[in-house]
């Protein structure tokens, strides 16, 4: 079972995740609220996959990215995005972020993205 | 989309919080329109919105945001400036944004009228659209004309390395979103294996997404065409991908068309390049925002009631205790008393631990204000500064709750009657600037909230006239109890409401509720000076001191907190004055309530206690039996037939597991009153 870490500073947002990610037989090891927290709980759990709020307070999306590419360059990070952070979405890609996902989350866009990257 | 109802009560509280920021830093961002920390946080929350909003299906709220959000953008990339026509607009938006998510609370179905406001937001971000065209141009004006022009020698060049040329048509599915960051995980992907040489539409047309669902890549790599095929099917969101090997010209090459392949790479990759810079400069913008966020405390939601529920296990821990003390105190069983005395410490830090944990600050009723009052002042044209003190003091939930309305009431008098318009207040030699004042500070077990203006405060004979109109007896009152008239029912001095405040209902509404929570409001005014009310409440209201009486066989409890003197009394000290019993009391007489005849209770004692009450400004004396002394009890609220019985606030177990009644002692005595006049 794929182990992923959750990061997105609205609560409501994360448990709709991981609502959908553990019913499509994903587990969810972690949850962060900002950038700072993401880079700590990923140290400790070592997830497979991250999925990653790009607008966050204290540290944003893409610099939590970079930070967590800075312990593992192969590690797998999936933006979550909405409409209209395209600029930042192309930041992340180029940071190497494997995928996106764009809010509102639909279940299967977000299953397809999380078992492509998986593979 | 997936069934949502079970995040609703996740939603609204969430909503709530983030609609309070927005109101919060706009506030702060009028003051400061250059803080870009503001601003950013302001964005953040009117986006996270829309985003919890569109995954609840809300189209309105979505709409709504979105349109904010742009808007907010165009101050955010500091292509327009901030000013207060624009502030206005978004809490005008802010306000639509919370009559929306009330409706959506009830579950309303309403149909909005957001058309004026999102034509109002478009308008705005429409006034500028030409300067943020303009910058895009600028950033990703690299075009890959030359490219084209060489890419079939460049092709046979690569060939002649091994390099395989491949002609890719990539179709993104129908509800791809970000179609330009989705072709840029495209390109970006197989670059890394390869190099793109011509794409259809043009790089930057690509970037901003600005296609059909097809877009078209020439690629130059080392890989299979199996290999090509599997990266990007492996990418999201691709419907379909067709492959086309490019064949093989015999052509021979030249040293200068291979350098042609790497000035080509170097022109593809410079957009990168740009970006790459983009955001290194934006990384460094990000490092400032970190002081001024919010910081978010790790806590967890509970639901109320199963709070409630915890508090009264507590309290019956507490009562089974004192009643497992005095088991052991009547037996003498010393081997208990050990193991009984950290019960007895755990029980009380346990009390004390969930009454902090319903303690909340009262900035949840303060945090409104600023935006009243900037409201306030627009609408009367006053100038008017709020000084917030205190608000991290922490009140009991239920007080909290119940405290918004009276002191909105309080506010909207101070800016309304109390501040005077500007003009006044240079005439009187003021600073032309009015300050109302809220302050809240812990006293003992008490909690003090102070409401006070600089304005022109209250004239005592302009009440006396006032009160004399309307019938109440002024005479012998000092000033000071002519102001305290304020609280009496249907007393108002202004002669001309306004819709802000002053209807003739208000202060007697307000002490009714500050007693009711079991505080105390009184007023302190000088004319021309200012006025301050200050409201004293109960830190708590399921746990208070009494005081213990006995009235013949019967024990009661009476809150401590209204108790101001009790007297040991004469029967011959009680005087008869009409129908009715006083008792003098620095030189007053003020009227006695025999608690026995008052319930029915047999008693035949003479000399007895006499305990005064003060409720407001009236003194009452409750005749008893006998006192017991003082305790901490816990108010457990009488229940169903018994709730009717007015003369009792509720009941409480006793350590030797009797229960007492606690009396009501307003009710008591305002009975006691009601039968004065029959």
């Amino acid at each position: 079972m794929k182990r992923v870490l959750i990061v997105d500073d609205a609560i409501f947002m994360r448990m709709k995740l991981k609502d959908i990610l553990e019913k499509n037989g994903y587990d969810v090891v972690g949850e962060a609220q900002n950038g700072v927290e993401a880079i700590e709980k990923y140290k400790t759990e070592k997830p497979d996959l991250v999925t990653m709020d790009i607008t966050m307070p204290e540290m944003d999306g893409v610099a939590a990215l970079k930070g967590i590419k800075e312990i593992n360059s192969a590690a797998k990070v999936i933006m979550c995005s909405a409409m209209g952070q395209q600029s930042m979405v192309m930041e992340a890609i180029q940071a190497g972020a494997v995928d996106f996902i764009v809010k509102p989350f639909d279940s299967d866009r977000v299953v397809e993205s999380l078992n492509k990257a998986s593979k | 989309m997936d069934d949502t109802s079970k995040y609703r009560d996740l939603f609204f509280e969430e909503t709530d919080e983030y609609l309070q920021t927005l109101n919060d830093c706009l506030l702060q961002l009028e003051r400061n329109p250059q803080e870009k920390s503001i601003l950013d946080e302001i964005f953040r929350a009117a986006h996270t919105l829309k985003g919890m909003a569109a995954t609840m299906g809300y189209k309105t709220m979505t709409e709504l945001t979105h349109s904010m959000e742009n808007v907010l953008e165009l101050f955010r990339s500091g292509v327009s400036s901030i000013n207060t026509d624009i502030i206005s607009l978004i809490f005008s938006c802010l306000d639509k944004l919370s009559e929306i998510v009330e409706d959506l609370r009830i579950e309303k179905e309403v149909e909005y009228n957001i058309q004026d406001l999102l034509k109002k937001l478009d308008n705005v971000v429409n006034g500028n659209s030409n300067s943020v065209v303009v910058e895009k141009e600028i950033t990703f004006s690299v075009s890959n004309d030359e490219i084209s022009d060489t890419d079939s020698r460049v092709i046979r060049s690569a060939n002649e390395k091994s390099y395989n040329a491949f002609n890719l048509a990539i179709r993104l599915s129908k509800t791809c979103l970000l179609k330009g960051a989705r072709s840029y995980l495209v390109v970006n992907k197989l670059e890394q294996q390869g190099d793109i040489l011509q794409s259809d539409p043009s790089a930057e047309k690509l970037e901003e997404g600005d296609f059909d669902d097809v877009f078209k890549l020439i690629y130059l790599t080392k890989l299979q065409e199996e290999d090509v095929k599997e990266i990007i099917e492996d990418i999201a969101e691709i419907e379909a991908v067709i492959i086309e090997k490019v064949e093989q010209d015999e052509i021979a090459i030249t040293e200068a068309l291979v350098e042609e392949v790497v000035q080509g790479k170097e022109e593809v990759s410079s957009p990168s390049e740009l970006s790459q810079n983009k955001a290194n400069k934006k990384e460094g913008s990000k490092k400032e925002e970190k002081g001024n966020v919010h910081q978010i405390n790790q806590s967890i939601r509970v639901d109320l009631t199963r709070l409630d529920s915890f508090m009264n296990l507590v309290s019956e821990l507490v009562i089974y205790r004192t009643r497992l003390e005095d088991l052991s105190n009547q037996y003498k069983t010393t081997e208990i008393n050990e193991p009984l005395e950290h019960v007895a410490r755990i029980t009380s830090e346990l009390q004390d631990l969930v009454l902090k944990i319903r303690m909340q600050p009262v900035n949840v009723v303060f945090n409104r204000f600023p935006r009243m009052i900037r409201d306030l002042s627009q609408e009367l044209d006053k100038e008017i500064e709020l000084i917030i003190e205190g608000e991290e003091t922490e009140l009991d939930r239920t007080v909290v709750s119940e405290l918004g309305e009276p002191l909105v009431h309080l506010m909207r008098n101070a800016a309304d009657h109390g501040i005077e318009s500007a003009g006044e207040r240079l005439a009187f030699g003021k600073s032309k600037v009015g300050k109302i004042k809220l302050s809240a500070y812990q006293e003992g077990n008490k909690v003090v909230i102070n409401v006070s203006d600089d304005g022109k405060g209250i004239n005592p004979e302009v009440i006396r006239e006032s009160a004399n109109r309307k019938g109440i007896n002024t005479r012998g009152l000092g000033e000071r109890d002519l102001v305290q008239l304020i609280f009496n029912q249907g007393f108002s001095t202004v002669k001309n409401v306004t819709n802000v405040s002053g209807r003739g209902v208000g202060m007697d509404v307000v002490k009714q509720k500050i007693s009711s929570l079991g505080g105390s409001i009184e007023v302190n005014s000088e004319v021309d000076k200012g006025t301050t009310f200050v409201i004293k409440l109960p830190l708590t209201l399921s746990i208070i001191q009494a005081l213990m009486v006995t009235v013949g066989q019967e024990t009661f409890a009476l809150p401590l907190g209204i108790i101001e003197k009790v007297v040991k009394v004469q029967q011959e000290e009680i005087i008869k004055s009409h129908s009715n019993e006083v008792y003098m009391y620095r030189e007053k007489a003020i009227p006695v309530i025999r608690v026995n005849e008052k319930l029915c209770v047999e008693s035949t004692r003479d000399n007895m206690h006499i305990i005064l009450i003060l409720l407001g400004e009236q003194h009452y004396g409750l005749l008893v039996d006998d006192l017991i002394g003082q305790q901490e009890i816990v108010i457990k609220k009488l229940s169903g037939v018994l709730s009717d019985m007015r003369e009792y606030l509720g009941a409480t177990i006793l350590g030797n597991g009797d229960i007492t009644l606690i009396l009501d002692v307003g009710n008591l005595c305002n009975e006691g009153a009601g039968g004065k006049l029959e």
